[in-house]
Order: C-alpha cells, then structure tokens, then sequence
C-alpha cells in the first residue's frame, strides 16, 4: 500500500503540479479508525466548547464523550492535509500546556467498554505532537485511572499509553499496576510498592518538536510477551523496565480515563503539545494496519528535474524557515542555488552586503542537495549523516531522517559508547553531536533522484552545517559520498580532500560575491579615491632629493634615505644574497619560507638579478597568503578578542574573517577603516559588527573609539578614560565625544570612569579629572582642526550617522595622519623601526625621515590607498633589500635610525609556527576550536572558530575552569608556543608592537614541546616531506633537498658532512614499502563536548587523549624506524636552530 | 663562569623581577610626586614563598572549613553533608573528612568570612579571586603569582619564580606586567613542565645527538653573522634553555627520588602535586599555585552541583591527606615558617542541596585556609551566621585576602606597580587580617 503512494508523492515532485494533490481526494482518517471498530474514539477535532465527543459507533457512545478541565484549546490547527493526505484540510487537535489542563471521561460503570482485565487485549493509539519532554520525564497520553480522585487508589492504574523523555526523545510507553499491589490499607515498603508497576518503553523515540506522530501500544493482559509499540506506524523494541515484565491482572475499578495528564493533574505527568484521533480498541490491531495509519507525504521539494544540471548536484540555500525543530514549513525560494560534486558539505557560501561585508543568513536556513544518481542494481546500504536534523528522498519518498539537536546548556550529559567493531570499514567516523541513519535502498538499477535537506542552526544554535552527507556502499565496499559523477570515497582522506577543495571553491566564490554585490560599493570608492587624487595634486608637490652616483638607488625611497645617510656619512650594508632576499620576502608577504618549487622559479627566472627580484615581489604580492599574513597584525593593533567560552573583558565577535577577506580583497585602506567604524554586518560570524562589541565593558565604545585612534591616528587616548591624559594634549571629553560618535547618539559617563577614591593618585595640576560621573556627552570629532579635516565631515555618505562621520574624518585625503600612520606601520613591519616610534602613539614625536613618509603617504593616497602599491615600493628599494642587522642605530632618537640596514627581526609567533608546519608539509591538526563540539549551545556563549588552518586562526582556550574534559591537548601545544613568542591568547586592548626580547622558555618550548617534537619533526604519513625523503636519490641530494626546504639555502660544507655523517648507516635500505594508512584511530575525544564534560568519564577520556597527543602523531611506516628517528634529529636540529626563527 | 652566565641570564631577562620595573625604568622619573601614597603601615611578614592550593569550581565551606548543623543531600534537608569534629584548635571544628588536618589546625589560620557578589560564573569569580580586581575596561590585571613573582623574583638564580601545576589560564598570567612574568606550567605531575620536558621517546643517546647537530647549525649561523646582538641574545638563550632543561630546577620533577613511604604520606596526584611543591620551595621558587583538579573522581570536581556531590567527600579525604602532609613535611623541613599555604577557591555553595542532591553556587561567604607562613595560626579569622550563609563577624573581600598574602610575604599590598605610565595599587584597597601578624 506504501509503494503507490509514494509514487503519488513523486507525481507531486516531478509535475510541479498543486492540483495534483487535491485531484485525488484521500480517504478521511476516521473511516480508517472506524473501520477497525474501536470501543472509544475521541478524535479532539472539536472545534470549541468543553467536551470532547466520542465517535465510537454504539447506542451509549455519549457517555463516553470527554469534559475538558482546564485550558485545553480546543481547535489548533493540526496535521497539514498536504502532508498528511488522510486528514481533511481542516483538520484540528485539542492543545495541552503540560501544566495540567487534561480532558475527563467518566467511567460508565462495572464491565464498561473502558475496563480491561486479565485476557483482554487492547489497542491504545493517538496522535501527538509533543513541544517538549524532559529526559527521565513520563507524561500521559491516555490513561485510566491513577487520577487521585477520592476514593480510589492513587495507583490505580488500568492501562496507560505514555510518552517518556530519554536521551532528549520521546518514546512511546505503556504503564500498568497488577492487582495484587493494589490492595488498599496495606502500607508497602517503596521496593515492594514498585514491583508491582509494570512499565515498557520503546528504546527509540522521535525528537519533541519535530511534528506530528502517530503513536500507538497493543497488549493482552496475562500476556507479558504480546506488548508491541508503534511509533510512526512502524514497530519499535522496548523492554519492561520498571518492575519488570508481569502476567499478573490489572487493576480494574471505575475510575476514569483521562487524556494530556494524571496523578491529580500534576504538571510532571501532564503532556505539552497537541493530541488528537486518540482511540481504544478491545483487541490488539495488526501491524499492518498500524502501519497504515501513518502515511507521511513530506512537504517534497518542488523543481523542475529538466534544469538539473547534468553530473552535478544542485545545491539551493533557502532561508526563512521556521525556527521550531520540525519539518512542517513549506520553503520559499532559494537565497542561493550552485552545484556540488557530491552529496557532501561543511559549509555554504558566506552571504555579504552590499558593501561588501559579512551577514548572517536566517538562523535556522535549509540546505536542499539535489541530483540524478545511476546506482547498479541491487542492494545499497546507505548513509545519512547530519549535526541538525536532514532527511532523504529517493525518488520522492523520504528514506530517512535524522534528529534534531536538543539545545543543552547542563555540562552532565552521558558519555556515548564508541563506535564498535563492527562499524564498517574505512569509513570515517562521524564527528561528535552528528547523527547516523544506517537506510537501505533497493534499486532495480539506473537513474535515482536523490533529495537531500538539511536544517543548519536553529533557535539558540550555531548555524553550522557541519558534516552533512549521504555516502552509499554495496555489499562490503567502502562507503561513497553519493554522487553523479565523481567517486569520493568517504574515507578520512577522501573527505578531507573533498572538503578542502569544497572550502577552496567556496573562497573562490565569495570572493566573487564579495566583488558582485558590492559593486555600486567599489564605485563609490574609485569616486572617492578620484578625490583623493585630486586633493592630494593640489598640494605642493614633495621634491625627491638627489644623491651621489655612490649611493645604491632602486627606486625613490632610496634617495630619501640615501641623502640622509650621504650627510651622516654611513655606508650602506650591501644587498642580501639572492636566497637571503628570496626567504625574506616569503616572509614578509605570504608568512612562511619559500617552497621548493618558488625557490625553483626564482632562481631559473633570467634577465639582471634586480628584475628577477622584482617579479619574485609581484609573485608573492600575488599569493593568497598575502592575507594570512596580515591578519595577526590587525587582530593585534584592533583588539580582535574573541572567546570560545562565555565572555569575559572585552571580548568581541571573530571579526577576523572580515580582517581576512580585506586583505585578501587588498581592499584600499581607507575602506578597511570605513567598514571597521560602520561597524556592520555580522556580530558572531565574522563581520565588523564583531567589532562592535567588547563584553564586560560599561563603556564599550569609549573602548572601541581608544582602538581606532591609536590604530588610524596614532593617538592614545587610553588615560583620558578616567582622567585627562597628563603626558598628551588629550582631554577625557575627547575620548567620550568619539565614543558618543561611535554609539551614534549621547554617551553618559559612567562611575568607573573616574579616578577611584583609593588611587593613591593626586589629582593636581597634571592629572585632572573634568568630566564626572553622570555627565552625558554628544557625538563630536574633537580633532577636526588638529587634522585639518574641518570641511571632511562632507564625505559622510549619510550625513546624520555619526559613524560615517567618523569614519570621513578618520580617512579624508585632508587629513595626512591617516596615511602616514598606515606608511609607517608597514615601514615599521618590513624594515624593524618606524620613521616616528611608537607606531600608536605620535604625540609629540617626531619623524626620523618626514619627507619619505610624506612622500610615501602621497604616493599611497594617489594610488587608492592600495597597501600592495605600498609594499612593493618599500619591497624593491634597496634599503629593504640590504643585509640585516649590520648597523644599529646609536639611540633611539629619531636623527639615528638612518635605516643603513634593516633590523634583525625575529618571525612573528603566527610565521614562526605556520613556517615549522610547513617547511616539513603537514597541516596544522589542531582540535575544531570549540567547547561545544555537539553544538547545543548559541554563538553568544560559545563561538566556534573551525579547524585552524594558519596560526592566526588560534584562540585561547579558556580553560578557566582548570578542568581536564575540557583541554584542547593538541591545540594547546600548538598556542604554547604561540604565547611564548608574543601572540596573545586574550586581546583584551590593542596592541602594536608585540615584546620581542628573547626568553630562554622560547627556544626551551620549541626544543622540547609536544608541538616541535611530535608533531612537526615526526615523519608521519601526512607529511609531506615523507614523499621527498622515500625518493631514490643519493644521500647528499637528499640532504641539499631537505636543508633547502627548511631553511631556504644549501647546506654550508660543514653541514654537509655533519648530516651526511648522522644519516649515512642504513640510508640505502631506508625506504619499506608500505601503503598509507586508511583511517585514523578513532578518537575518543569525539564522545565528548561541553554538555557531558562534568561526567567523570569525560575526564578519564580526555587524560588518556591528552597522554596520546604528548606522544605525537604515529610515524610513517614508510621508513625504517631508526633512519628516520636519525632523520627527525636533523629536521629538529634545523627547525631548532636560530637562524630559523630570523628574517635573514 | 659558565653558570654566572645562566644567572644573569635568567633573572635578566627571562624571569625579570624584583622592583626594578619603577618609575626610573619606564623614563619617568619626574613623576613620582604626582603618585603621592597615603601614609599607612602595614604588617610585614617574614614567608619567602608561597604555595597557592586551588580548588577550582567553588568548594563548599560547610562542607569543609566551617561546619554547621549536619543537613541531609537526600531528604534536602540544609546544612553540612558530613558531621564535624574537634580539632587542635580548641573549640574549632572542621569536616570529619579533614581528620590529618584537624590535628595539625594550630598550624593553620581559618578565614571563614571571604565574600563577594559574583556567583554566575566560574570564569569571574576565577578571575576575581586571582588578581583581586573586578574587570575594568582598560587594563588586564596580573595574577598573585606574576604579582608575588614581579615583587620579589626566584630565591635562586636560574630558576623561574612561579610555577603552576594545572592548565595554563588567562587569569593565571601576569597580565600588564607581561610574559616575562608568567609561570611554567605543568598539568600533571607525571609529566614535567611544558616546554622544559624532553619527550619521553628522546633518550639521552639522542638528546646528545640532537644537541651536536644543533650546535653545528648555531655556530655556523653565529660565525656567519657576527656582532648581530638580536641573533647573539637569542643564541645565548638557547644556551640558557638547554642549561634550565638539564639543570637542577627539572630534578625537582623526578618525584621518585623522595621515599616512597613520604610518597605514600602524601597520597594520590593531589599529594604527589603538593610534594612536588615542597621541592620546588626548596629549589627558590616563589610562588608555586597547585591546582586540585581532579575531576575524575566525581565528574564535577569541586563544583559540586547534583551527583557531583556523591563523592565530594573523597576529595576532601584527599584535600587532607596532601595538605597535612605537606604542612608536617615542610615543618620537618624548617620550611613552614617560611612557606604560606593558600588554600583558595573562587566561590563556596549554600547549606541548601539542589535537586539534584548537590550545591549551587555562593559568595556571600565561603573560606580560605591559610597554613604556615609565620603567621599567628591557631585562629579563626572571621564568623558566620548558623548555616555559613552570610559573615557576622569581621567579612573579608578579596582584596582583603590579597592584602593578608601580600603582607605575610613582605610585600606593601599598596604599593603602586606600573602599567605603562599608569600606576597601579598592588591590592584594590585590600586590608590585612593584622591579627594573624605578630
């Protein structure tokens, strides 16, 4: 009976036809129940009043009509005739609270067509459609007797058919009391009291929210063996639990049979949600016309199968759905359709404004996959996995369907069991909070359509997709991810490889979006930046000194600052060798060393040795680790704070993202400024609004206003937050004014803003305190006449945002600061010192080369603030490329810093750690960085950063707890060393110039720290390095490949022989011939997350993860253990070595 | 010559302390009159270190240091989950599963009445306990540790002057004072410091290998840049790093060479934690926090909330058993005089049982146990109401506990540090218990 009306279903699907469904009117529910002659049948679809009739056919059926008590709605809208074709289109349900509100039947007396006995058989069915039901919770369907009406037992209980919340679902549950616990007087201890309950409950259940269910139990009295329980029409196991399994009578007696609730209408026992078509048969009805009553046609999807692409899968993102965790909603149009390989996905693409910038889609939006799939004939098991709720079609009818995530803030969850032996093999396992659905489908062989939906997010959840997929295996294969074409198996290693290709074609796309939807944005800045020219031409122009034929020039940076050395009278250093210049640039563009294949290119590039740099620079300007690189920087000098638990001080959304795409954009700075002080988009997910935020603060703006200034304008205004600044001319009305700007309306003063009693301050003639507690002060930009921007406010594109305003008076070509800030900024990162030190902080400062920072910041202005024009010039000049750390300037005033050489920099924390993964090719393998790996908690209290792929990625880990379920043991060795190197794991403020005095923890963390030992110099097989190091080659070939790779030169003679020495016993037969490995051990730290971590075993888990990560990644059976502990001593060696962590 | 060398070294640079940090050292040496201090005296104590007993997740008071009427976790009933007993202060009582305590409590000083107002969240009260300071928008406050470290430094050259035994934290950290103040950490004794460690599978035959090839590429390096004092620094603190990793500081970690019978004095890791403390105290380390996190005993650890509470009483059992020994092996050690023993959380819980038969959250009253640190021990500091809910006599604030630790150590709890040109009171007007000083 199924089959043809799921082929009805697909008539639906493919003809796109509405009238279709109405055409053939379905049979009415009822005749169904009636047909199988029910003693009582209240089907709850009254539309008002107070009782609830029975429809049962016999002459005294009245007497068995219901009373409701309480506030019972009567007349909610029910199952959707669309979905559910045997009810009619008006088909309504009766609507409890959980609070108590039940529907009474009374009793007709002895032997009524309510009371059953021993040998009697019944049926109890309805229909449900629970809100919500606590774990560990029973509430009452039906049932008869146990009401604490006077005069009876208080467990009287007949019969019940009851719901009990387990595992965050709800089974179905029928509860009896024999009639030998039921004599009354006799006081009973609770052991033997509870011997004679006698309870069953299904081990399944469906998910409380998640719409309509039809539940139903047959038993015959006497018969312990004959319960069965039916959930959906389909027979679910259980096991008698409570007093276990009995043939004993039933209490029987003339209590009466209520529906929603019991025990006196206590609201523990009372159902939340709607019931109606409830009825009792005095026999117990088959499974087949149990089956018949559920006949689900899911809202199908509805497109046109002819504009499927061919070999792809069509991927529609549609928003607007509901937010309750159910599957009734009927999906609008898609916000975006494009097409997949396969039937996998870990995200969809990113929406943006139309300037340009992050948003959040709907929380929840639909991922709808569809494809035409040719299978071979026979038998397929199937997969479904999913985080949120996701159901499949195969040729219209729904295969499947996953559970939706119960929101979950206790950290006392259980700890699930592992997957077992028999999980098949090769598979990969599924991440922690995802759902499996094991589905078999038979084909007959050929074409299948194949619909895959998935809910991402939901009220109170992150919207993440996930790993969301259907994969499919024959036999004992290896499971696929189902696809048109393609064969991906879903291995650890087919999956990752799919997945970073999935993410690299989503950032290919995005930054097409980026540029599609902003397009009215980028001509209004080619406008703007067309003024700037303007502005700027009509300034004097800055004249470029001359200098002696002596002096190296490159370009005109060289002669600014070759006049000033000429009149000190210092040499120059000499250029860099070539390899030198070549790591450097590397360096200071993409962040990591060279690769082997740019080393490679550079050095067969021909022409004159200066060209040959020059198009290394405009190839590594191009390399999308430009932005990589960037990004730490910014995260810094912006205080980007976000937290992956509960905020804390100033702690923002992951604005990073943003930070990211500007710089992968190169969007001009200018832009960069505008959009940071707009502070729009998305808050959670990556947009600037992230900005806009600093948690624990009473005055976030005044914070946020403290960050720009010193940023853009170099100017601190950090005192002037309780006090006028004593050391600058900056007073605290200032500070306040810019924040009423950044608040767009007033911005009172708030008590903590104030120089607190205890101080042990003298406010005096220096230090003053002039605005109080309580003051309210207005938007205004306190510098306009300091910068000479007074007319900038003009550029506002929304005059009355007070923002926008800010934002004008921040970037106008008037104002010079700004671009010289930016100029000495980048001078500063490439060449070690600024022309004016600090770089956030130029009160009263002065510069050591004014002209070429004038000079620079023009040049930087009439090229659209593009900070890649910039680089490349400081890139080609000579004083960038001359030998390090030959002269040291004799003071810190600015008449020293001569830039005769550059300073000898240390790598940052972030390039240090991105270089040490990649000189040996392994990928980062730090933990998802989050605490709520099974994601039922919101984005508010728990961020979730992904898997870091560059350093910059990190966060702290907020261990604040100091408890061990709750360590990140890999990570942690990773950001272990990023802290000791001067990253920061909280950015409580900004920061620009992190310490680099050297410590003896710095080379002690890398030397014998799980990240420099276990990870990076253990040749596993997901190392690269593996590949080169297994090649047939003589061993000095080997060794000149290897120090190359690291350290972006040959090695020196004496090198030679000392790593040809370590490495020579057993070189010839290092190499065992052995495959990679398949997948991963499973690892238990995928059982856990935030809502089981107070469990005990969490914390004996995580320990045994930690011990195992101490340990390092399993070696390579690829090489013989002990050449290759050799081979790991030399890469130590070299990843160890100072010169690793310099800028040659 | 060759250990001068990693003196200077470490307390140069790497462990920077003492007062050095003044207002000469940030250029502002003009200013000090603006900065003028209220002329107060405060005790000044004689303890040269201090171990930092954490009980992280809010250990309740009732339940421990200040009994009351016994309750019932099953039937709800409020008040103490275990009966109390009499103890070497007379007419003190403490929880019956603080037995070895108990009879070594004239060693210890009670403070029963800490209190503060935040409840909701672990991470706060963590945080408020450790730097004495409420979050203000404008500076990231150092912990006690970085706090007593910046002070007063390592008593032996070489060697770091705070180390924490349990996760590394934002609030352990050293805040504006910088990474140089920071701690070594370690998150189980089994296993050493991290960072200073070698890896178990590095033997010595392949540290020595690993060491020459290093030395190679270092000298080579050096020689090809010579005078380049960046790269020298960095060079000579990697000499530093091999001398600190295979230095006497890493053979306070090998535990075995104690006697197993003191080992086995001192209990499970809990004890092994405090032992390894008292090594530590003997090796010059100031400041030493040892984190009792073992939450796989009952899940929770000490945020007893529900079932958390079913086997609370084994880690008190084990609380007892490492600290008496470390009181009486430090004492056997001459070092109790000299050594301050905190035994801090960030919040205790009420009298009353949840509904899950364990206890919520509660800062208007919970205590800290001070030991040693020639104090005037044997007393109680404070008092409160029948059910331990609120202080009747002499509450503390945090920064009053500060101030009592900051003193005990000889440290003027309101001195002003610096964080850049911002002066900053060591303790939020933190007052002393002046009783505990002689």
């Amino acid at each position: 009976m199924n089959t043809p009306r799921f082929a009805f279903a697909f008539l639906i699907v493919a003809a796109v036809s509405a009238h279709a469904a109405t055409a053939t009117k379905p049979s009415r529910y009822a005749d169904l129940i009636l047909a199988d002659k029910p003693v009582a049948y209240w089907r709850l679809n009254d539309a008002s009043g107070t009782t609830a009739l029975n429809l049962a056919p016999g002459a005294n059926a009245s007497a068995l009509n219901g009373t409701v008590e309480g506030k019972v709605q009567l007349g909610q809208r029910a199952q959707l005739a669309t979905e559910f074709p045997e009810f009619e289109p008006d088909s309504t349900a009766a609507g409890f609270s959980g609070k108590g509100e039940f529907i009474r039947v009374k009793d007709p007396g002895a032997k009524s067509p309510l009371d059953f006995g021993q040998g009697d058989s019944l049926t109890l069915e309805a229909w449900v459609f629970a809100h919500s039901i606590k774990d560990g919770q029973q509430v009452y369907v039906v049932g008869k007797g146990r009401t604490g009406n006077k005069g009876f037992a208080s467990d009287n209980q007949n019969y019940a058919l009851r719901l009990r919340g387990d595992d965050s679902a709800a089974c179905v549950s029928f509860l009896f009391r024999d009639a030998e616990g039921a004599v009354a007087g006799a006081k009973k201890s609770k052991e033997q009291s509870e011997k004679h309950w006698h309870r069953w409950t299904s081990t399944d259940g469906f998910a409380p929210g998640s719409g309509w269910h039809h539940v139903a139990v047959t038993y015959t009295f006497g018969k312990s063996a004959s319960i069965k329980g039916y959930i959906d029409g389909m027979e679910v196991k259980g096991t008698w639990d409570m007093g276990g399994k009995s043939d004993a009578p039933p209490v029987v007696d003339d209590d009466e049979l209520w529906i929603g609730s019991s025990m006196g209408a206590q609201a523990g026992s009372s159902f939340n949600g709607l019931i109606n078509e409830v009825a009792i048969h005095r026999r117990a009805l088959s499974a087949s016309s149990l089956k018949d009553r559920f006949n689900h046609v899911p809202p199908a999807p509805k497109f046109d199968l002819a504009k499927l692409p061919k070999d792809r899968v069509q991927v529609e993102v549609i928003e607007g759905i509901s937010a309750t965790p159910n599957w009734n909603f009927a999906p609008g149009a898609p916000a975006e359709v494009y097409t997949e390989s396969a039937f996998g996905f870990v995200n969809t693409p990113t929406k943006y404004s139309a300037r340009g910038v992050r948003v959040d889609r709907s929380n929840p939006f639909l991922l709808r996959a569809t494809a035409k799939v040719t299978l071979p004939a026979g038998e397929h098991r199937v997969l479904l996995r999913s985080l949120q709720s996701a159901r499949l079609f195969v040729d219209g009818k729904q295969l499947g369907q996953t559970k939706f995530i119960i929101p979950n803030g206790s950290g006392h969850g259980k700890v699930e069991e592992p997957p077992g032996a028999d999980y098949p093999a090769g598979l990969r396992f599924a991440r922690t909070g995802h759902n499996e659905q094991w589905l078999t489908l038979k084909s007959k062989g050929g074409e299948h359509l194949f619909v895959l939906e998935g809910i991402i997010g939901g009220k109170g959840l992150k919207p993440e997709v996930g790993e969301l997929t259907v994969s499919v295996a024959r036999g004992n294969e290896l499971f696929h991810l189902l696809a048109p074409k393609e064969r991906i198996p879903h291995t650890d290693a087919g999956w990752t490889a799919f997945t970073d290709s999935q993410l690299a074609t989503l950032a290919t796309v995005d930054a097409q979006r980026r540029k599609d939807f902003a397009a009215e944005e980028h001509k209004y800045w080619a406008q703007r930046h067309d003024l700037a020219r303007k502005t700027v031409s009509a300034k004097s122009t800055l004249a470029v000194p001359s200098v002696s034929a002596a002096t190296p020039v490159h370009n005109a940076v060289d002669r600014f600052i070759g006049a000033r050395l000429e009149a000190a009278k210092v040499q120059p250093a000499p250029l860099v060798d070539d390899l030198a210049f070549l790591r450097r640039l590397a360096l200071d563009t993409v962040g990591l060393p060279p690769t082997p294949a740019q080393i490679e290119q550079f050095l067969k590039d021909g022409g004159r040795p200066q060209d040959r740099r020059t198009s290394a620079i405009d190839r590594f300007l191009a390399q999308p680790g430009w932005a990589d690189n960037w990004v730490g920087y910014w995260q810094d000098v912006l205080a980007e704070n976000p937290a992956i638990l509960k905020p804390t001080l100033n702690n923002t959304g992951p604005f990073r993202w943003w930070i990211h795409e500007s710089f992968a954009d190169n969007k001009p700075m200018d832009r960069f400024a505008t959009e940071l002080i707009a502070m729009e988009g998305s808050v959670y997910h990556g947009g600037p609004a992230g900005f806009g935020i600093a948690t624990q603060n009473d005055v976030p703006m005044a914070d946020r206003a403290q960050i720009v200034s010193s940023a853009f304008l170099a100017m601190n205004l950090a005192c002037a937050r309780c006090h006028d600044a004593p050391y600058h001319d900056f007073k605290q009305k200032d500070l306040f004014s810019l924040a009423a700007m950044l608040k767009q309306g007033v911005q009172d003063v708030p008590k903590s803003s104030s120089i607190p009693a205890n101080a042990n301050i003298k406010v005096g003639r220096r230090i003053q305190v002039t605005l109080h507690p309580g003051e309210k002060v207005e938007p205004n930009f306190p510098f306009a006449a300091l910068l000479h921007g007074e007319s900038s406010a003009s550029l506002a594109r929304d005059a009355k945002n007070s923002r926008e305003q800010l934002a004008a008076f921040v970037t106008s070509p008037e104002n010079e600061r700004f671009a010289q800030v930016i100029v000495n900024r980048v001078w500063k990162r490439y060449l070690g010192w600024g022309f004016i030190e600090p770089v956030d902080d130029w009160e009263n400062k002065t510069a050591s080369h004014p002209e070429l920072l004038a000079w620079l910041a023009r040049e930087f202005v009439v090229n659209g603030y593009d900070l890649k024009h910039l680089a490349r010039l400081v890139f080609n000049s000579h004083t960038y490329q001359r030998v390090a750390g030959l002269h040291t300037p004799a003071s810190d005033e600015p008449a020293d810093r001569l830039f005769a050489s550059p300073a000898r920099r240390r790598l940052q924390a972030e390039q240090l750690v991105d270089s040490m993964f990649a000189v040996v090719g392994k990928r980062l393998d730090a933990e998802l960085l989050t605490l709520d790996n099974d994601s039922r908690r919101s984005a508010k209290d728990f961020l979730t950063l992904g898997v870091p792929r560059r350093a910059w990625e990190f966060t702290g880990l907020s261990n604040d707890r100091d408890r061990p379920a709750l360590s990140l043991p890999r990570t942690q060795a990773i950001t272990d060393v990023l802290l000791m190197f001067g990253w920061r794991e909280t950015r409580q403020g900004p920061l620009s110039v992190r310490d680099h005095s050297p410590n003896v923890l710095q080379p002690a963390v890398l030397a014998n720290g799980d990240m420099g030992n276990g990870r990076v110099t253990r040749l596993s097989d997901d190392c690269e390095l593996v590949d080169v190091l297994t090649r047939a080659q003589p061993l000095p070939e080997l060794i000149e490949a290897v120090t190359l790779r690291v350290l972006s030169r040959p090695p020196t003679s004496t090198e030679r022989e000392s790593f040809r020495n370590h490495l020579e016993a057993g070189y010839a037969d290092r190499v065992v011939s052995a495959g990679k490995s398949v997948r991963k051990d499973y690892d238990p730290s995928q059982l856990l997350s935030w809502s089981n971590h107070l469990n005990a075993k969490a914390t004996e888990i995580k320990l045994a993860v930690e011990e195992k990560a101490r340990l390092g990644d399993a070696a390579t059976p690829r090489l013989k253990h002990d050449w290759r502990e050799r081979m790991e001593d030399v890469l130590w060696a070299m990843v160890n070595s100072p010169e690793f962590v310099f800028v040659p | 010559m060759k250990n001068r060398n990693l003196m200077n070294k470490l307390t140069r640079r790497a462990f920077l302390a003492r007062t050095g940090v003044g207002t000469a050292a940030l250029g502002l040496g003009g200013l000090s009159p603006l900065f003028a201090q209220e002329k107060k005296t405060y005790p000044q104590g004689k303890a040269e270190h201090c171990i930092f007993v954490w009980l992280g997740g809010g250990a309740a008071q009732t339940d421990t240091w200040d009994p009351k009427r016994l309750g019932d976790p099953q039937k709800k009933i409020a008040g103490s989950a275990y009966p109390a007993i009499d103890t070497a202060i007379p007419g003190v009582q403490v929880c019956e599963h603080l037995k070895s305590t108990a009879k070594l409590l004239d060693r210890f000083a009670l403070l029963r009445t800490v209190n503060h107002d935040l409840i909701d969240e672990h991470a706060a009260a963590t945080n408020f306990v450790h730097t004495g300071r409420r979050p203000t928008g404008t500076i990231t406050y150092p912990s006690i540790g970085s706090l007593v470290a910046h002070e007063r430094g390592a008593l032996a050259d070489g060697i770091p002057p705070y180390v924490v035994i349990g996760y590394p934290m934002i609030m352990r950290g050293p805040g504006f004072l910088g990474a140089k103040h920071g701690y070594v950490y370690l998150t189980d004794t089994e296993k050493g410091p991290a960072g200073l460690t070698r890896p178990s599978y590095v033997n010595t035959a392949r540290a020595a290998d690993r060491e020459r090839l290093l030395g190679e590429l270092r000298k080579g390096y050096a020689a090809r840049n010579p005078g380049d004092k960046v790269i020298a620094d960095y060079d000579e603190a990697v000499g530093s790093s091999f001398a600190l990793a295979n230095g006497d500081f890493m053979k306070a970690f090998n535990l075995t060479t104690e006697a197993s019978s003191l080992r086995q004095t001192y209990g499970g890791e809990f004890g092994q934690r405090c032992m390894l403390a008292r090594r530590l105290v003997q090796r010059g380390v100031r400041f030493i926090e040892v984190s009792f996190n073992l939450n796989f005993i009952n899940g929770t650890g000490w945020d007893t909330h529900n079932d958390g509470q079913l086997n609370q009483h084994i880690l008190i059992q084990q609380l007892d058993q490492g600290l008496a020994a470390l009181v009486s092996d430090l004492e056997k050690n001459r070092l109790l005089d000299k050594t301050l023993i905190v035994v801090a959380t960030e919040f205790g819980r009420p009298p009353e049982f949840d509904g899950g038969g364990g206890r919520g959250h509660q800062g208007k009253a919970f205590s800290i146990a001070l030991a040693g640190g020639g104090l005037k021990t044997g007393q109680v500091v404070g008092e409160t109401d029948e059910l331990a809910k609120a202080p009747v006599k002499q509450p503390l604030s945090v920064p009053d506990v500060h101030a009592t630790i900051h003193c005990a150590l000889g440290i003027d709890p309101s001195k002003n540090i610096f964080d850049g040109p911002r002066p900053v009171p060591i303790t939020d007007r933190g007052e002393p218990a002046r009783q505990l000083f002689a």
